[in-house]
């Protein structure tokens, strides 16, 4: 009896399946000798580069085409919950105002099968540039060289990825925690337990900090390094700094990833009366340079999410006008953040060479001026 | 006969506090192998943390009795707390504290409301209908305020989450275990308490009784959408801001907390008090991981273990004690 239930109901389905793949397919032939003539350039590129395409997709590309004279930039991003990147759309919307071009901004949920998808779609739709914000760069190089084939230029943010019309952009990452960790090396004496929070593993942004961290922290071996993931979480930063804190009373200082999240440890900091801890930040809001300016955090790096979103969409929006710059990776400009008495004992120490060192008022002012700092000449 | 029944209630009586000696157990074995876990200090972290995330469990709780599921506690915390702390950005001339905490409430209601008019009303599975308003709230907590981070610079704020009384009792801490005891007397001396049992339990029974089941589960929902509320409330208190990335593992944590405590997921069984201590052994698996120095990428694996080995010790435990 209940066999026979199961039987109906897996019948049923199977019809329902049957009928529905029918009919989409009886569509397509009856819309498809239209649309072949409306887009039929595009056709015989799709069949030269040995494509298939479904014909809605064609549909999407002409109607990209025809809405709107402006150039188009896709953007995949890693995701857009966090912070970081919400900002960084904030700034590239006005620097797509700007400099006149339509920014469509698409996110990956931090999947990279998901991403190629979209990169995918964005050459399948002949966007005017593309740029990408790699989770993983031998994973995209495939499709980065697809774009190159389909004449689309393509930039990488923050990582390298290996293709003739590829850019990559970086932002010093790297080579800015490395500096900071110097700093917050020295300022403990060289010696005992620090903290890193970090974002996640797999993270590009939150690794290429660690990186840096870690390898700053390399020169001094009587430092102990304790390491824990925020996931970029204010509150899970913070219970992370609570727990080390009360493990190891002899916490001398630490390190956190993103200003949101150290935002959020010092107040579990000043909640357990451990001020004199030794605190470094990165990212530069506003917040984070107030910190600087009133002691609270030792140095920070004027990063600005919106500056970097802000900066990409010019390089992209001047890739798309046809502009080919002969440099293939280009830096955007960054500013560690001290005041004056810390920038003094830094250069002493002579371990920030070629850095630009700022104080937080400056950070203040750049943080919101990026639009005179790097937009268009007026 | 009656000396049987009387020897098999204390063994249930005692099979019910298996968690809790799973939690003794645990903060025995973490002080041995670290004396700084035995300070004050640490004691009063762990009142803290279990707070936020120990409201909303017990939201959750209240729905798994009565045989949903909630699934838009995390991201809902998130969408509540950005719009409390977006609307008290533009009030900000005058004392917002009143309108950060009514705007939470009032906020979870709604959510709560909405979850309860989807699965009561239009009689969609719980599971499908959360998820789907899930991703409504995040979507929403990204729109609100434009995603952007609100941070308070009221002190008087950051004392809700960040306060202590006397010295050493947590502010969050002492708001959770009102809404607890408020919880447990609903459950155990109200009718929506007795119906959130009976209906899940038995939905059908309780239908044919006569009783208007629909606007009881919306009740329900909105129970848990203002421990959400109450949630994001403390959440925004303790960390000083709101941001739309505060979700963070708030969902299955609460989700976690409350199967410990001996919540059945089928409906018809929970207790506040299990909860209480389900939550109490999640944050301490996170907090030990900190004191053993476990490498950050083994965290999750060893968090899930001990999950795992906690329900997996009550699930035998309950077919000892009943067949024996």
């Amino acid at each position: 009896m209940k066999k026979c239930k199961v039987m109906k109901i897996f019948l049923l389905v199977s019809v329902m399946l049957v009928l529905t793949l029918l009919l989409s397919t009886a569509c397509k032939g009856k819309t498809s000798p239209a649309e072949n003539e409306t887009t039929a350039a595009e056709t015989t590129t799709a069949v030269t580069e040995g494509k298939t395409e479904t014909t809605e997709e064609k549909a999407e590309t002409s109607e990209v085409k025809a809405g709107s004279k402006k150039k188009v930039l896709g953007i995949v991003m890693i995701d857009l919950v966090n912070q970081f990147f919400v900002e960084m759309v904030e700034g590239g919307n006005f620097a797509a105002e700007d400099f006149g071009v339509e920014a469509i901004w698409k996110s990956s949920d931090g999947n990279i099968e998901k991403q190629i998808a979209l990169v995918e779609n964005f050459i399948e739709q002949k966007v005017d540039c593309i740029l990408v914000n790699p989770l993983d760069n031998d994973a995209l190089r495939p499709v980065v060289l697809k774009a190159s084939e389909a004449g689309i230029p393509t930039i990488t943010m923050a990582a390298i990825v290996d293709a003739p019309t590829n850019y990559n952009t970086f932002y010093n990452d790297y080579a800015d925690t490395k500096i900071i960790a110097k700093i917050l090396a020295n300022l403990v004496d060289k010696k005992g337990k620090v903290a890193l929070i970090y974002g996640n593993k797999g993270n590009l942004v939150s690794d290429l900090r660690q990186d840096g961290f870690m390898d700053g922290m390399a020169d001094f071996p009587d430092i102990k390094v304790i390491q824990q993931p925020s996931n970029w979480d204010p509150a899970t930063g913070l219970k992370a700094i609570q727990d080390i804190m009360s493990a190891n009373p002899d916490l001398k200082g630490y390190h956190c990833v993103s200003d949101a999240v150290t935002l959020a440890t010092y107040q579990a900091v000043k909640s357990a009366g451990k001020t004199d801890l030794v605190v470094t930040s990165y990212d530069g809001n506003i917040e984070g340079s107030e910190a600087v300016k009133n002691g609270e955090y030792m140095a920070n790096v004027l990063l600005g999410s919106k500056r970097v979103g802000y900066w990409n969409v010019k390089i992209g929006s001047q890739l798309a006008n046809g502009e080919r710059p002969e440099e293939h990776t280009l830096n955007l400009p960054t500013h560690l953040i001290m005041n004056d008495d810390l920038k003094e004992k830094v250069l002493e120490w002579g371990i920030a060479e070629g850095a630009s060192i700022i104080t937080p008022d400056k950070a203040i002012e750049l943080f919101n001026a990026y639009r005179e700092e790097l937009g268009p000449e007026k | 006969m009656s000396a049987g029944l009387e020897k098999r209630n204390n063994k249930l009586r005692l099979k019910r506090q298996t968690p809790l000696f799973i939690l003794l157990f645990m903060i025995l074995v973490i002080s041995i192998f670290n004396k700084e876990f035995l300070t004050l200090q640490s004691f009063i972290n762990l009142m803290q943390q279990v707070s936020a995330v120990g409201i909303v469990a017990l939201g959750a709780m209240f729905v798994l009795i009565a045989g949903g599921i909630d699934l838009t506690a995390g991201y809902g915390l998130a969408m509540i707390g950005m719009t409390a702390a977006t609307i008290y950005t533009m009030f900000s001339e005058i004392n917002g504290i009143f309108i950060l905490i009514l705007i939470t409430l009032i906020t979870g209601v709604i959510l709560g409301l909405v979850n309860g008019f989807v699965v009561a009303k239009l009689k969609i599975i719980p599971f499908i209908a959360t998820l789907a308003i899930m991703s409504v709230t995040k979507g929403l907590s990204l729109v609100i305020g434009g995603g952007n981070m609100v941070v308070f610079k009221n002190q008087q704020i950051i004392f809700i989450g960040q306060g202590k009384l006397f010295g050493f009792l947590p502010v969050p801490f002492l708001i959770f275990i009102l809404v607890g005891v408020l919880i447990h007397l609903i459950l155990t001396k109200t009718k929506l308490g007795l119906y959130t049992y009976a209906i899940g339990s038995n939905e059908g029974a309780v239908r044919f009784a006569g009783i208007r089941i629909v606007n009881y589960k919306v009740l329900i929902y909105i129970m848990a959408g203002i421990c959400t509320g109450i949630g994001a409330l403390l959440t925004i208190t303790k960390i000083g801001m709101a941001t739309p990335s505060m979700y963070g593992s708030t969902l299955l944590d609460a989700l976690a907390a409350t199967i410990i405590g001996g919540t059945s997921l089928s409906g018809g069984r929970g207790n506040v008090l299990g909860t209480i201590v389900g939550v109490f052994i999640i944050v301490v698996v996170s907090t030990a991981l900190v004191y053993f120095n476990v490498p950050p990428e083994m965290q999750d694996f060893f968090k899930g273990m001990v999950i795992f080995i906690a329900v997996g010790i009550d699930a035998y435990s309950n077919k000892y004690y009943l067949n024996t």
